[in-house]
């Protein structure tokens, strides 16, 4: 348990560096949210460095750094200049909704991976491995962008999906199954063109893996002892292929915010990924620093949680741990 | 080939032959492991299989323990072939050929608990309820020579040895009458490899076993077997009984084999 407390500790220094750089870099980085006004003829000088001085933002980066720290202690993550209130409520309901959209596909995705893998490293000369290879490589060759557009292409001219938004207009207000549905109907597209970019790398991992450990004698040890296929593949081999895999859905849990930005913008989901496009054209510092601290600690978090699951599921790793 | 079988053989290999045929995109490659070999294990007898690395030890144990399964020929156990054999018929003699891996660590499940190991067999092949089994895995642990408070343990918890032990009580479990010995005392140390090897010949005494020992060690192969088959190129060049095999090796291969160990070369001089 030390070694926990020990990985906490160097997640908030993490945290810490991460918020410190990002300041630095948005720093050099030229102009401000204000610096376009200047160009207007009808806004004077005058205006606009009184509302620089009103926000703060002719202080020095130490002065503005530590009036930021004082605003997360507070839970509000700084000021939107474009929204005009708190960061943080803004990146709540967006976080929701991108948490929803990933979470989803996470899911989907690797109900389908293990599954496929686990049966195409069971016979890989078989069909369905073959089929799963030739499939994986050409999702893998092809790029998440053309992918979502080509998501969306399909939608428009199917009319099956409804692309935009996570809800109709006229079902906005309604409640309970109706609003359940209409929401499910948007999310379609988005999570099948995240599920078909993640699945190939999730499906090779849990093949090799697999793979990997029918090769090794204990499996041969089981077929001698008459076990029976399923259980071969459930209960001897998937156990022992399964620390790889359990690293990599730390890694996909801590992508979870991040992976949908591409998705989000081109299907026009309101998650994290259209705030972040906005924010870094408008410099609204605050909100790039907020959305790059929320990546960061689900990042974090995803492999904390990794190590927690590994240390569930692997004998040898608990043993270690707790001497 | 010579044939010195001590008694009636309990299993009789003829003319396995087995191909490895590598597909690759840039060229494709044939490896005959295993060349019309004839072999005969005599009943609750050891047998050592000695040869150089690649020579096919491994392959030919592989399929008298019907893991692999040849392409032609037969294997003769009990008046049944285990080659032309049906998945259903194959699937009720298996059980009866068990192997023990020279490494021990890979051939016991990592995530499996001692007692869970032993008791993987029985649930594929008893009716059991979960108290007969326990009371089967306990039985099996003191024949074996393992602790009771080892149940718990995972492999990577054991030493070796007790590994070794643990293979050897899953195995039992399984009722083999023939095991498969994959130079399971290699990485032991001396005593616990001694203790192993007289744990060994305990239980083909009480259990009537028959042994194929696959082996680098001559010297163990002297103590352990019974007979000995050289294997050659996929071929088994000479099986003789152990003794006269040592003495009087006749093959060409054999004398290299036996003259490229130093303690070895003495015994032959004397011999001629």
């Amino acid at each position: 348990m030390r070694y926990f407390g020990l990985r906490m500790g160097q997640a908030l220094l993490l945290l810490v560096g991460v918020s410190l750089l990002s300041f630095v870099f948005l720093q050099l980085a030229p102009g401000d949210f204000f610096s376009e006004m200047r160009l207007n003829p009808q806004v004077s000088s005058e205006t606009v460095d009184s509302l620089r001085q009103q926000y703060g933002l002719d202080r020095p980066l130490p002065v503005r750094y530590w009036r930021w720290l004082r605003s997360v202690a507070h839970g509000e993550l700084g000021f939107s200049f474009a929204y005009n209130s708190p960061v943080a409520p803004l990146l709540g309901v967006r976080a929701r909704n991108t948490l929803l959209l990933t979470s989803m596909a996470t899911f989907l995705a690797w109900s389908a991976a293990i599954p496929l893998g686990v049966l195409s490293a069971a016979s890989p000369q078989g069909w369905l491995a073959r089929s799963c290879s030739l499939g994986s490589a050409t999702l893998l060759a092809t790029p998440d962008l053309l992918l979502a557009l080509a998501g969306l292409m399909f939608a428009v001219r199917s009319g099956w999906l409804r692309i935009g938004g996570m809800a109709s207009a006229e079902i906005d207000a309604a409640q309970g199954w109706l609003r359940i549905r209409d929401v499910a109907s948007h999310l379609l597209a988005p999570v099948t063109v995240l599920v078909l970019g993640s699945l190939p790398i999730l499906l090779r991992h849990t093949t090799s893996a697999m793979r990997e450990a029918l090769a090794s004698p204990f499996v041969s040890a089981a077929r001698a002892h008459g076990i029976g296929r399923t259980r071969i593949l459930f209960r001897h081999a998937l156990p022992a292929a399964m620390n790889p895999l359990v690293s990599l859905m730390g890694a996909s849990l801590a992508s979870l915010l991040s992976a949908s930005l591409l998705v989000e913008v081109v299907m026009g989901w309101p998650g994290i990924g259209p705030l972040l496009l906005e924010a870094i054209l408008n410099r609204d510092l605050y909100v790039v620093i907020g959305v790059v601290m929320l990546s960061t600690f689900f990042l974090v978090a995803g492999m904390l949680t990794a190590d927690l699951l590994l240390f569930v599921a692997d004998p040898r790793i608990r043993r270690e741990g707790l001497a | 080939m010579n044939s010195g079988s001590l008694s009636q053989p309990f299993l009789l290999a003829r003319g396995v032959t087995k191909t490895y045929v590598h597909r690759g995109w840039s060229h494709r490659g044939r490896h005959k492991a295993l060349d019309q070999v004839d072999m005969a294990l005599p009943f609750a007898k050891t047998v050592a299989l000695v040869g150089e690395s690649g020579s096919g030890k491994t392959t030919l144990a592989m399929c008298l323990a019907g893991l692999e399964c040849p392409d032609a020929g037969e294997i003769w156990m009990e008046g049944r072939d285990l080659v032309s054999a049906g998945k259903r018929q194959l699937a009720a003699i298996r059980p009866q050929l068990q192997m023990l891996w020279q490494d021990s660590a890979a051939a016991l499940s990592p995530v499996l608990t001692a007692s869970e190991i032993v008791e993987e067999p029985l649930l594929a092949q008893l009716r059991a309820s979960p108290r007969q089994r326990s009371e089967i895995v306990s039985d099996l642990f003191q024949k074996v020579g393992l602790r009771l408070e080892w149940r718990i343990r995972y492999p990577h918890q054991l030493s070796g040895g007790q590994r070794q032990r643990l293979a050897i009580a899953r195995a039992l479990a399984s009722q083999p009458r023939l095991l498969v010995l994959d130079e399971p005392f290699t990485g032991l140390d001396l005593s616990v490899r001694g203790q192993i090897i007289n744990l060994l010949l305990d239980l083909q005494a009480t259990h009537a076993l028959t042994y194929l020992y696959v082996s680098h060690d001559l010297e163990v192969v002297r103590y352990f077997a019974d007979e000995v088959a050289v294997m050659h190129r996929g071929r088994i060049v000479e099986q003789a009984p152990t003794a006269e095999l040592f003495v009087r090796p006749s093959h060409l291969y054999t004398k290299k084999l036996l003259s490229a160990i130093p303690a070895f070369a003495g015994i032959q001089g004397c011999a001629n």
